[in-house]
């Protein structure tokens, strides 16, 4: 009884806070808002923005504020950040599924024509959108942009990183080649991206199990190797925790990662290896290392948590 | 060298239109054709759609009907079902039929329709996948009665005999909880089902929906009293990736039921020759499979294998009557590749 009256109050209470939390939400702009303000000579591009984000999509305006936004994203004497706020918010609108199936091929034509727009926020707005969904335009375009010599699209690591998405994508030997020579984010993005790769497991492994290599390169060869391989990071990652040559930093990022990843901790669920955690985490002066350790000693005490 | 998609289709559009150009270009539709060979799945599908489009300029033989038919099942990428729209309206498959396949293709792709141009080089699209579709149920010029999509699709031999006992012998699989065994000695055990699928298969009407029947039959059979001795082997087409783990976490997620004759597995050596003996119509991108048809197989004990029409998972009656079948009739003798020759 007493588990309702709570349960009920706490549903008055919820309902109170939603309702109040609704009155402080700034009003909906509708697109006539929007248009009027866009006409105006002296207008703010970052008010324009702002109102073309709280554009309404409700049914009633859905049609007539998504045939908007797809006109503002390819207007191209607009600001730049108000057609990147037109895409953000066609994107929101994509999300509405069943209203926006009839605008959906429009709309994938106009974010094509923006992924080669002379604004590189506007291509980088257009083409992260197109990648979520695997596009074959999108993909074509950035491998292309690519190549040696040609005019690129996007920061590289910012390429990478959309190419990755799909592990489809068929861009392993660019990302093998930047792996191997690029430097600082880019590398890292091409490391974590080869984890799509079973084929490149050796040599995650190799760069992650790296002592010279930077932290952050390690880091992200370690992730990629999580994906190529579970079985062979769960072995390196064994062996950082109990290396006292290790960084500290790496070896509470390996533990870290045991204890988070079931798949991980039962591999290594041996009461050896749970014995030498519990007594690393008893013997550690390291503070960031004794921490995370002592967390994988308790996992690995009770694996079924 | 990496196939190129367009240099592809600029082979096929320049394939003489007779009888053999046309078996060509059925043979290029084919996943493991080399010019799937290395594309990314995105570009796979761009090719698809495109040489689907190209056979709909052509007379279409009844054994390519299956296939378009089949694409207009479970593809669920504007491009490809907007070329097996263009193909099927020349295919005499019965308004019924055509119209539920239109429909249900409709569906499929309507939250990610697109503007679809064919052809190298021509002029911008004019129409979307989806109205494609609806193009294509409006009677073409030359349409003509024909058996692919009439009836019901019946099991075709592919190999038996002593090629696939030594295919199968070379063949090492491991299951979902790591154990290891030769595909000939389980095979030569009982009669066996095998379905291919892969775990990062985005399709959800393609492997997802295999794993899922899979389970959904094993579980039938277990409980059936009388139920024919047989096993379930789903096995993937990306062994590399698809450790026992995450053959055991795929299958948990869609209720596969695992057992001692129902289990998911991987090959761990002889893929290539598996591979060619079954005639496994997959293309491979540079990290995973980029396309793949839904491909069964009736193995019984003395390695005579059947490939059986994709929709035999959902129709257990049907599946137990070939069995039946099966169990009577003499392996085949040699080899009948899917597309090899026109009638």
């Amino acid at each position: 009884m007493d588990d309702d009256r709570d349960s009920e109050a706490y549903r008055q209470q919820l309902l109170k806070e939603v309702e109040a939390a609704a009155s402080e939400q700034p009003a909906r702009v509708l697109p006539g808002d929007v248009s009027d303000y866009k006409q105006q000579a002296a207008q703010d591009s970052g008010a324009l923005a702002e109102r073309i984000q709280r554009l309404t999509l409700q049914p009633d305006y859905f049609d007539e504020s998504v045939r908007m936004l797809l006109a503002i994203a390819e207007e191209s004497k607009l600001p730049v950040q108000v057609r990147v706020a037109a895409v953000q918010r066609l994107s929101a609108a994509k999300f509405l599924t069943n209203c926006f199936e009839p605008f959906h091929a429009d709309f994938i034509e106009a974010m094509r024509r923006l992924a080669t727009d002379a604004s590189a926020k506007v291509r980088e707005a257009a083409l992260e959108r197109l990648t979520l969904n695997g596009d074959q335009v999108a993909q074509k375009l950035i491998r292309e942009s690519l190549a040696e010599g040609a005019k690129p699209l996007l920061r590289t690591e910012k390429a990478v990183q959309m190419l990755a998405r799909d592990d489809h994508s068929s861009a392993r030997p660019l990302f093998r080649e930047l792996a191997e020579k690029g430097t600082g984010k880019i590398r890292e993005e091409a490391l974590r991206a080869l984890g799509s790769d079973p084929r490149s497991a050796a040599m995650l492994e190799a760069v992650a199990d790296d002592k010279k290599e930077a932290a952050p390169v390690r880091q992200s060869a370690a992730d990629g190797l999580k994906a190529a391989s579970p079985p062979r990071f769960a072995k390196l990652v064994a062996k950082q925790i109990l290396d006292p040559d290790e960084d500290d930093k790496v070896r509470a990022a390996a533990a870290s990662a045991v204890a988070h990843t079931q798949d991980i901790r039962d591999r290594l669920s041996k009461p050896k290896f749970a014995e030498a955690v519990t007594a690393l985490g008893e013997s550690t002066t390291s503070r960031v290392l004794r921490k995370s350790v002592r967390h994988l000693a308790d996992r690995l005490r009770r694996p079924e948590g | 060298v990496p196939a190129s998609p367009e240099r592809s289709l600029s082979r096929a559009l320049a394939l003489p239109r007779s009888e053999a150009g046309t078996r060509r270009l059925i043979g290029m539709l084919q996943p493991s054709s080399r010019d799937f060979q290395g594309l990314s799945g995105a570009d796979a599908e761009w090719l698809r759609g495109q040489l689907l489009a190209a056979l709909a300029e052509r007379r279409i033989p009844d054994l390519a009907v299956p296939l378009i038919v089949e694409d207009l099942r479970t593809s669920a990428s504007p491009v490809v079902v907007a070329g097996a729209a263009r193909a099927i309206r020349k295919c005499g498959i019965g308004d019924g039929a055509k119209r539920e396949l239109i429909e249900r293709a409709k569906a499929r792709i309507a939250g990610r329709d697109e503007f679809v141009a064919f052809g190298a080089g021509g002029p911008p699209a004019a129409l979307t996948a989806r109205q494609e579709l609806d193009s294509a149920l409006a009677p073409a010029a030359e349409e003509r009665p024909c058996c692919g999509g009439g009836g019901r699709p019946s099991p075709t031999g592919v190999v038996g005999g002593a090629a696939a006992g030594e295919a199968f012998a070379r063949a090492e699989i491991q299951d979902q909880d790591g154990r290891r065994t030769s595909l000939a000695e389980l095979a030569g055990k009982r009669h066996s089902l095998l379905a291919l699928f892969y775990t990062r298969c985005m399709n959800p009407e393609k492997c997802s929906a295999t794993v899922t029947s899979l389970g959904r039959l094993a579980r039938r059979f277990e409980a059936e009293p009388g139920a024919p001795d047989l096993q379930i082997i789903g096995l993937s087409y990306d062994g590399a990736y698809d450790l026992p783990r995450r053959l055991k976490d795929y299958g948990t997620d869609r209720s596969f039921a695992f057992g001692d004759r129902a289990f998911l597995a991987r090959c761990t050596r002889g893929w290539p020759g598996l591979r060619r003996l079954l005639d496994l119509q997959v293309g491979y991108g540079d990290a995973t499979v980029n396309y793949h048809e839904r491909e069964i197989f009736l193995i019984e004990p003395g390695f005579a294998i059947r490939r059986l029409p994709p929709e035999s998972l959902s129709e257990p009656a049907q599946l137990l009557a070939w069995l039946e079948v099966d169990r009577t009739q003499k392996p085949p003798k040699k080899q009948l590749r899917r597309y090899g020759r026109l009638p």
